[in-house]
């Protein structure tokens, strides 16, 4: 089944290794196939992993676009053993990316690292306000 | 324990709400993670048995595939005693046999093709494989097998009598290898995804393991300590490496680098 994308006058997409970017006027593209797919929305460059979490992201990100995602592996475990020790309530986060990570599903793990992502804000908001 | 009930937590786990008490959450995350292990557990029996009959469908048709070759190899020599017309008139009773020998490599192809069952799959006469990631079987990875018998893959009765009909019984077997090969490569590259996905299962629950452990001790001051600490170590963990390789690294620029429409 096709994925079906509507972009926004302007918005760019990766499509495998290729940059597409939309003219000035809606379009709705049906892609078929199994090559990695982010919207701009969906795209984080390494300075922007400015947290534990969003270097999670980042990580995904990368595998998702590599030929061999194992290459990734021994880094993403690495991080986030780290986050884990020093957040135990991310094991629930870490748990549900890997339930999609063991299916091959980086886009959907890419998903829940938003919802780590959102978590984390969430604890550093709450001890900052708690602090003052 | 005490910590936060973040909206994200609160999705993940419907139950926990700000009122329940830091023991019940403990308890509830616990039980979460526990779940979750019991079932990355019974998910890695099932790659393991899968990889084992995928291991043993991919052996399967190497035989196959070199009962062909030995088909193909039979071609040859019938060919090599045809060069002339002379050759084939002298050497006929021995292209004769040639043939008859194709005609037992097919009757020894479908033998094989019939007795490649493991554990009751037998991808080589289109049984199919289903490997489940869950228990619900929602998400799944399934290796379809194709018939592999001489009357499938179209190799046809043998007929060694001119180069023409000869180079059929060629042009069959060549087909048939090319056929049986992307068999293979099909479960090969299925028995390389889980063996992946495995690997990373058995990672994954040795990192949940621990997490139930540390969960009692941890509060929202260590947390945000910890997670403050990690930020400001930045890569250090890679010794101050980037994340991404220079492959990934390559299409991130091309797309920060590609114009916006406006600039165009």
């Amino acid at each position: 089944m096709a994925l079906i994308i509507d972009l926004k006058p302007g918005e760019k997409i990766l499509i495998g290794t290729a940059v597409m970017t939309n003219d000035n006027q809606r379009t709705r593209l049906h892609i078929s196939g199994d090559t990695p797919i982010l919207r701009e929305k969906d795209i984080m460059q390494e300075s922007e992993a400015t947290s534990p979490s969003r270097k999670i992201y980042f990580l995904l990100q990368c595998m998702y676009l590599a030929r061999n995602p194992r290459d990734y592996h021994a880094k993403y475990f690495t991080l986030m053993k780290m986050i884990q020790d020093a957040a135990p309530s991310t094991a629930i986060f870490c748990m549900k990316i890997n339930a999609q990570l063991v299916q091959g599903h980086y886009y959907k793990a890419l998903r829940e690292a938003r919802d780590l992502i959102a978590h984390e804000d969430e604890l550093i908001q709450s001890a900052s306000a708690s602090q003052h | 324990m005490s910590l936060v009930v973040t909206s994200p937590l609160q999705k993940c786990l419907p139950t926990i709400t700000p009122t329940v008490t830091p023991q019940n959450w403990e308890r509830l995350i616990s039980s979460f993670i526990a779940q979750r292990q019991d079932e990355t557990v019974a998910l890695i029996g099932r790659i393991d048995k899968n990889i084992l009959i995928l291991e043993n469908q991919k052996e399967r048709s190497n035989i196959l595939i070199g009962i062909l070759e030995e088909a193909g190899g039979l071609t040859v020599r019938a060919r090599n005693l045809m060069t002339t017309a002379e050759d084939a008139e002298k050497y006929e009773l021995k292209i004769k046999e040639f043939e008859d020998w194709f005609k037992l490599t097919q009757k020894k192809f479908d033998k094989a093709t019939e007795e490649s069952s493991f554990d009751g799959i037998n991808l080589m006469n289109g049984d199919t494989l289903v490997t489940s990631f869950d228990s619900k079987g929602l998400n799944k990875l399934v290796t379809e097998g194709l018939v592999l018998t001489c009357e499938s893959l179209g190799i046809r009765t043998p007929d060694f009598s001119t180069t023409f009909t000869l180079q059929n019984a060629r042009i069959d077997v060549m087909n048939a290898i090319d056929i049986v090969v992307t068999v293979r490569n099909i479960i090969a590259g299925h028995i390389s995804n889980l063996t992946i996905s495995r690997d990373f299962a058995i990672q994954s629950n040795e990192m949940a393991k621990d997490s139930i452990t540390t969960l009692v001790h941890s509060t929202l001051e260590s947390e945000m300590a910890g997670l403050q600490k990690l930020t400001e170590t930045g890569n250090q963990f890679l010794n101050g490496e980037p994340l991404a390789d220079q492959a990934q690294q390559d299409i991130l620029d091309s797309f920060a680098e590609s114009p916006m429409m406006e600039d165009i």
